[in-house]
């Protein structure tokens, strides 16, 4: 069921039963091929805004949520040929936008390197870049980075901090975003209904209080997203008046029709819903960060306007797939326009927009539908960047709903991500959230469950360099290399005697560091909540409305916030190495050791004996032991952090997105071999390259860790070629594989088949793929392994495979 | 003790550490493999993992246990090992003992065997193999004895003995061509499995990617250079087991 360019479907646009039609695969194809591009049309509207001074002596409550209506009544608008879901995210078919008053700034400092620069490059015109370079003097002291704290010393120190990110990044500078809203309730009642609803609160509170300025901020952005619906209606209206082709015709006076009732009204069909919350999706993307908007559970919440227009007979199974595929296109015509800075920590043009199916209903019953089976179909026909596709898996999934996905993920198509709803229950439950609200999780972001509608949880507050800690705490809390120290003074190596010694050393340094991220961080929620409050999101979130507060005040029923604890394989491989080397072995002493890693392991024999040491990810026991120690000492720390100021705790998450490569870069080396630069593990991974023992046993080292410590969320790659999973026999093993992670107690699993082309990559750097498992004959091996003439071999087969 | 040519950066720490003078400065060859003892040192001291010992010793309880840890897995796929080698039965001793502790943990155990072993061997596993994968490479016993040195007849007898006994057993014939896969060695085959009460076999098409490790580990045979079967002759040979009433499965 690849995409493939049906020759026979050629009546109007209706699809063929299985592969995707026409238009979608037009639609598909101009996406694909646009260049991405910077759009600067939210940047100068945003700053034209408040340029002027009036706007800037209104509560902020209500001057975002002019803004952000300034943006779109003002932003250009545009139906593409063929579209049935309309609106656009920027003025560039694939674009992005710029925050000035948020991150946006750096951005701009980078605007000349930006279509040179090596990973992301991004188009932009020279006429537009000088019209953005003419903002930079305004923002240059009003962006929300420079208002954190009101000491000069204090504020510098911050911008220092955050600009090497040596220890942690606060992503929270950005604004907050991370958030599955409510679009079952909009759908339902429109933009409208929201407005009656807070006007209605607000008549009952006292003109001018910050209640009141919540809900007018609710008011004006209710009307202005509505607002926004309209000039496509009117568009489309226009469009159609113009159009010679009659069938083309018709669809846009549809397209019209369906764009004067929402997102004003309430949907009256599957359509429009789905345009409706599309709609929605753009705003929120230009409210605050463009990052993790997630649509979550569509299979749920569109389910019953799908069921219904079936049974009028209004849509087709075919017709109601192709406007979810021309919806899951449109999603991947938005992009971050991050700072070279930020692309380290969030590379691949990734926003973050996922889309869920499956799982339970709040009830616990298997809630797969057909709209769940479509969208499966739709992510492995279209294969795109965007949504970010996950599928929940419990002990009672159907069988049938579990054989797709496996064959899905052994052809190759490495989406989507696969979550157990026993573990994330248990483990949302577990940190206060009712069961029913459990039960209706939806990761978003990357991997972080939250509950949709109802969870406003920072889920990508900070991440944090471990190994790091280990560095300062090995050598007294200075890095190598460095003449003043950046944590406490610790004992230095040469008196440590134990293990004990050691951990209390790597304790303090952690505690000091945390205390200084959850000070910082508490400083830029506050900083949120005082100059970037969020209407239209509270708006789409449960609680704010009811309550009157804004989400970045602690509105919302659910409101944690996540910090990464980057790379605690390779923090537990070097604890491990310790102890075994020095205390157990007496091969190597402490300071000798510490001078050989500030010195970044000059002596081979040295660095072979640390990375022939144990590792995380071989079912061992000695090493595990050391990479749960890290995990846990981390989210104990976390727990007894008290809370973040919107009345939710911290929790920690176990994922890295890119830190892990860019804080490999920044850390000194480490006593489990590696050299500083190196990369460290991504998420939850062994170290790079150190699982040697398979598939079964990294699975046994995963499941010895206590994932429900992870409160926001764990990361596991696994990788496979497509020659290992091939036919009946590879889709089994792989379910039993997973299944059997899952009953244990694993969170989450990502199944990635490397394609030809990354075979051949891997054959030519060796190095990037130290741990890849192929399938040679009715065995496995590890690829760097085999012979050069075996590897063409094999990635001879593996194109064949693939085809 | 295998050399892998391409992960040697001749540093020659491992010539240090032979205490044989087994290390040859020759850069495709690191082994003298006539004065190699196995000691294993120089590969403890190779950093790039060009010089390694390949297989290790075990004692069987604590194999068992090695084995056992993924026994989830087991449980949830109704999935167990594989006894494989080289032949597994010129261990039998061990590998009776093994099986021993493994069937007390109920786990499911295959072994592919070649056969030729004396037959007493065999019945000292009676009981604890579940799934003989059983290798028939040629129906003749002159050519078996021209292809691999020895005739067929022991391997027969145990082959019809096994499958009369209480283990089942899987008949399985790499198909190599030019060399078993003309249609008198088919259909005799064919005969030698419905004779002995079955009724399926296993096809693996020959591959030649053993070939490579030739060099790696400077055994004195040579290469044994055929061609890959495509689909099409594997096909061939499925459909004339197919026309003497046998299921045969082609395993890629």
């Amino acid at each position: 069921m690849h995409v493939s360019a049906s020759n026979n479907a050629k009546d109007e646009g209706r699809a063929p039963k299985t592969a995707a039609s026409e238009r979608v695969i037009r639609l598909k194809t101009e996406v694909m091929e646009a260049k991405p591009g910077i759009c600067p049309e939210r940047a100068l509207i945003w700053t034209r805004y408040f340029r002027s001074r009036v706007n800037r002596k209104r509560s902020p409550h209500i001057s975002i949520a002019g803004a952000l209506s300034e943006v779109l009544a003002g932003k250009s608008i545009a139906i593409h040929p063929g579209e049935l879901i309309v609106g656009n995210f920027t003025a560039e078919r694939v674009g992005g936008s710029i925050f000035p008053e948020l991150h946006g700034l750096l951005v701009l400092l980078d605007l000349f390197s930006f279509s040179s620069r090596e990973t992301n490059p991004l188009e932009i015109s020279g006429g537009k870049k000088w019209a953005l370079i003419k903002i930079i003097p305004f923002w240059l002291f009003r962006f929300l980075g420079i208002k954190v704290y009101s000491s000069p010393l204090r504020e510098a120190r911050l911008l220092i901090d955050q600009l090497k990110a040596h220890h942690y990044l606060i992503n929270e500078t950005g604004g907050i975003s991370h958030i599955a809203p409510d679009y079952e309730s909009l759908i339902r009642m429109g933009t409208d209904g929201y407005k009656i609803k807070a006007q209605k609160l607000q008549a009952a509170t006292d003109r001018g209080s910050e209640r009141w300025l919540v809900y007018e901020g609710m008011i004006t952005i209710a009307e202005g997203l509505a607002h926004f619906g309209k000039r496509y209606a009117d568009l489309a209206a226009e469009m159609s008046h113009r159009e010679k082709d009659p069938s083309r015709k018709a669809e846009l006076e549809e397209i019209a029709s369906v764009c004067r009732q929402v997102p004003r009204h309430a949907a009256r069909s599957f359509r429009e819903a789905l345009q409706s919350l599309f709609f929605a999706q753009i705003a929120l993307n230009h409210e605050s960060l463009d990052n993790s908007v997630c649509p979550g559970r569509m299979d749920q919440y569109l389910y019953p306007y799908y069921s219904e227009d079936i049974k009028k007979g209004v849509i087709t199974r075919e017709s109601a797939k192709e406007l979810l595929s021309c919806f899951s296109i449109k999603m991947s015509e938005i992009i971050p326009v991050f700072s070279r800075q930020i692309t380290n920590f969030h590379g691949g043009m990734f926003n973050g927009q996922v889309v869920t199916v499956g799982g339970m209903d709040r009830d616990g019953r298997d809630a797969v539908n057909e709209l769940s089976y479509i969208f499966l179909e739709i992510m492995d026909e279209l294969r795109m960047r965007q949504p970010n596709y996950h599928a929940r898996i419990h002990a009672g999934a159907n069988r049938q709903y579990l054989d797709k996905i496996y064959s899905m993920l052994a052809s190759g198509s490495n989406s989507p991500a696969l979550y157990c709803d026993e573990t994330i229950i248990k483990t949302m439950t577990g940190n206060g959230y009712s069961i029913e609200d459990a039960r209706d999780y939806t990761p978003v972001g990357c991997v972080e469950p939250v509950c949709q509608g109802k969870s406003f949880s920072s889920t990508d507050a900070a991440i944090f360099n471990v190994p790091v800690i280990l560095e300062m705490a090995l050598n007294s809390g200075r890095r190598f290399g460095h003449l003043f120290r950046s944590g406490p003074k610790t004992m230095s190596a040469r008196k440590m005697k134990s293990m004990a010694d050691v951990t209390a050393a790597f304790e303090t340094q952690l505690r000091f560091k945390m205390d200084n991220l959850i000070a910082d961080l508490r400083a830029v929620e506050e900083a949120n909540r005082k100059y970037h409050p969020t209407p239209l999101t509270s708006m789409l979130i449960e609680g704010c409305l009811e309550r009157g507060i804004c989400s970045t005040a602690g509105g919302a029923l659910y409101n944690y916030s996540g910090i990464q604890c980057v790379a605690p394989a390779d923090t537990g491989d070097a604890l491990r190495a310790i102890e075994k080397l020095v205390f157990e072995d007496g091969k190597i002493d402490l300071p000798e050791l510490l001078a050989a890693l500030k010195k970044n392991l000059p002596d081979e024999n040295v660095r072979s004996l640390l990375k022939k040491t144990e590792k995380f990810g071989n079912d061992n026991a000695a090493a595990d032991h050391w990479t749960r120690y890290v995990i846990d000492t981390f989210a104990g720390m976390l727990r007894s952090s008290g809370g973040n100021t919107r009345g939710g705790d911290y929790m920690m998450g176990l994922y890295s997105v890119t830190a892990h490569e860019y804080f490999g870069r920044i850390t000194g080396a480490l006593p489990n071999g590696r050299r500083k630069g190196e990369p460290f593990g991504a998420g939850i991974a062994p170290s790079n390259g150190m699982d040697r023992e398979g598939p079964t046993a990294v699975l046994n080292s995963m499941n010895s860790l206590d994932h429900s410590r992870a409160g926001n969320g764990i990361n596991f790659n696994m990788k496979f070629s497509p020659h290992t999973l091939r036919g009946e026999e590879g889709r089994r093993a792989l379910g039993t594989l997973i299944g059997t992670y899952f009953r244990r107690g694993g969170m989450q699993v990502q199944i990635n088949v490397m394609d030809p082309a990354l075979l051949t990559d891997a054959r030519n750097h060796p190095g990037k793929y130290p741990n890849l498992l192929v399938r040679v004959s009715g065995y496995s091996a590890y690829f760097n392994d085999l012979t050069p003439a075996m590897k063409d071999e094999i990635i001879q087969r593996s194109s064949l495979s693939v085809m | 003790m295998a050399f892998y040519e391409e992960r040697c950066r001749g540093c020659c720490e491992c010539e240090k550490a032979c205490p044989a003078g087994a290390i040859l400065h020759n850069p495709g060859q690191r082994i003298d493999h006539s004065h190699c003892t196995l000691c294993g040192l120089c590969a403890g001291v190779c950093t790039t993992g060009a010089l390694r010992l390949i297989g290790c010793t075990w004692q069987a309880p604590k194999l068992a246990d090695e084995v056992s840890r993924d026994r989830d897995f087991f449980n949830d796929s109704g999935g167990g090992i594989t006894l494989s080698g080289g032949e597994p039965m010129l261990q039998s001793g061990f590998i009776s003992e093994l099986c021993r502790l493994l069937k007390n943990r109920g786990i499911h155990i295959v072994m592919e065997t070649a056969g030729h072993v004396k037959p007493e061997l065999f019945d000292k596993l009676s009981g604890l193999i579940d799934i003989y994968f059983f290798d028939i490479k040629h129906s003749d016993s002159e050519k078996h004895r021209a292809l691999t040195g020895f005739g067929n007849d022991l391997i027969l007898r145990n082959f019809r003995r096994l499958a009369g006994g209480c283990g089942s057993v899987q008949p399985r014939m790499p198909v190599i061509p030019g060399t078993n896969d003309d249609e008198v060695n088919i259909r005799n085959t064919a005969r030698l499995i419905r004779n002995a009460g079955l009724s399926s076999i296993y096809c693996l098409p020959w591959h030649g990617l053993g070939n490579s490790k030739l060099p790696r580990l400077n055994s004195a045979p040579m290469p044994f250079e055929s061609v890959a079967p495509d689909p099409a002759m594997m096909e061939r040979v499925r459909s004339i087991f197919y026309r003497e009433g046998i299921d045969a499965r082609i395993c890629q």
